[in-house]
């Protein structure tokens, strides 16, 4: 996981014009939260597809106009995809049929509490598992620690010692894509 | 001082609200008095709402990656070819520019240096009018033509003045002159003109003045009015 400095150093290297193992760690930092943007504001797969291949190229291309002094690579990349989504969706060919599911969404009202779905996911998905693991079955089930162990097939000082080093994790984590409480 | 060095073994339970009934019961009982605790408490107890709030895992298509690094490694190529076109332009426009400079010190220096050269023009049939043409080649635009009038008549009504540089050999229906510019003498018949030409003197040795009909035609018709010395 890089903190916001790493990543403008990255975004850096990437302006100096290597478009190898720097821009290669970016995506694979943002392209999960750039597809499920893509899904949930256009509604298609493969607009979901060219909306994270039109960023990352245009990452690339605009990488020396990153100034960090004005702000962070991600609010840099997820202004970008956000432009790009409504030209995506603006495009005839993106609606053969109907309007999609988030049209709403695209315009901008609901994409704040969306891209912080995303924050969330991206620190999640940046856990252990053993830490993702023991938070994701805290919240998404009713179960108490002891049946959590029980799932786990771990001591139950274990599960309480883990679940206090997952959320620590946790809320480093979210601070480092510059979430707010 | 702390209450426990390590961190109290039910405080994400509690946060995460995972804890059996009578332990967080227990555990409420030791925040009032642990602010240490309580300081913790308040730092994670809104991370249970932001995991709610978590967007479902996306499956990205694994192959995605390839395909868009493959798409920047194309798109590179081709901007590093334009680029080697758009250096290759600049390199070819700078070898022009230097043929030019070079091409305007020479003709400057047959001109008689940065001075310019200066040409009388007489006229032609023996009376006062007279221009005299100051030639200076300030560059690779061209020549500029200072041109000072005296004593010429005022064309008459539909005609123009037009100053040519002459070629060797020009003769009537064989043209070999290029168009200097055309003017009007102030009602004195004086005046000063500054015109702008392409013509290398070298080539065209001469000039002249004609009187030329404005009918839109740029072909030398008319008389010469004043001409240089041969």
């Amino acid at each position: 996981v890089e903190s916001a400095a790493d990543e403008a150093e990255l975004l850096a290297q990437v302006a100096e014009g290597d478009h190898g193992p720097p821009l290669v760690a970016l995506y694979r930092h943002y392209h999960g939260s750039l597809y499920a943007l893509g899904l949930r504001l256009l509604g298609d797969r493969g607009l979901a597809e060219e909306l994270v291949q039109e960023t990352f190229v245009r990452l690339w291309r605009t990488a020396d106009r990153f100034d960090p002094a004005r702000g962070s690579v991600r609010s840099y990349v997820f202004t970008m995809a956000r432009r790009i989504a409504i030209d995506l969706w603006r495009r005839p060919s993106s609606r053969p049929f109907e309007a999609p599911v988030d049209a709403e969404a695209v315009g901008g009202a609901g994409i704040d509490e969306m891209l912080s779905g995303l924050v969330v996911r991206e620190a999640l998905d940046s856990l252990s598992p053993a830490h993702r693991e023991v938070l994701e079955l805290s919240y998404d089930q009713d179960l108490r620690q002891a049946d959590i162990a029980a799932r786990l097939g771990l001591p139950l000082g274990t599960v309480k010692t883990r679940s206090y080093y997952a959320l620590r994790a946790l809320r480093l984590a979210l601070e480092e894509r510059g979430w707010r409480a | 001082v702390p209450e426990h060095l390590a961190p109290h073994p039910d405080l994400a339970g509690y946060v995460l609200g995972v804890l059996e009934p009578e332990e967080a019961e227990a555990f409420e009982a030791h925040l009032s008095g642990c602010p240490d605790c309580r300081r913790e408490v308040a730092e994670l107890a809104p991370l249970p709402a932001a995991l709610r709030e978590a967007a479902p895992p996306a499956a990205v298509p694994p192959d995605l990656e390839a395909r868009t690094f493959a798409r920047i490694e194309r798109e590179a190529r081709s901007s590093r070819r334009g680029a080697r076109l758009r250096w290759a332009g600049l390199a070819a426009a700078a070898v022009i520019v230097l043929a030019l400079v070079g091409f305007g010190v020479a003709r400057l220096a047959s001109n008689g240096g940065p001075a310019g050269e200066r040409i009388v023009l007489a006229a032609a049939d023996g009376g006062q009018a007279e221009a005299v043409v100051h030639v200076t080649a300030p560059g690779a635009v061209g020549r500029v033509i200072e041109l000072r009038l005296r004593d010429l008549p005022q064309a008459p009504k539909g005609y123009h003045y037009e100053l040519w540089f002459v070629g060797p050999g020009d003769a009537p229906g064989r043209p070999d002159r290029m168009s200097a510019g055309t003017f009007h003498p102030d009602p004195g018949g004086g005046g000063t003109a500054r015109l702008l030409v392409a013509a290398p003197p070298p080539r065209f040795p001469g000039l002249d003045v004609t009187l030329e009909p404005t009918d839109g035609n740029p072909r030398r018709e008319g008389p010469v009015v004043l001409r240089s010395a041969p």
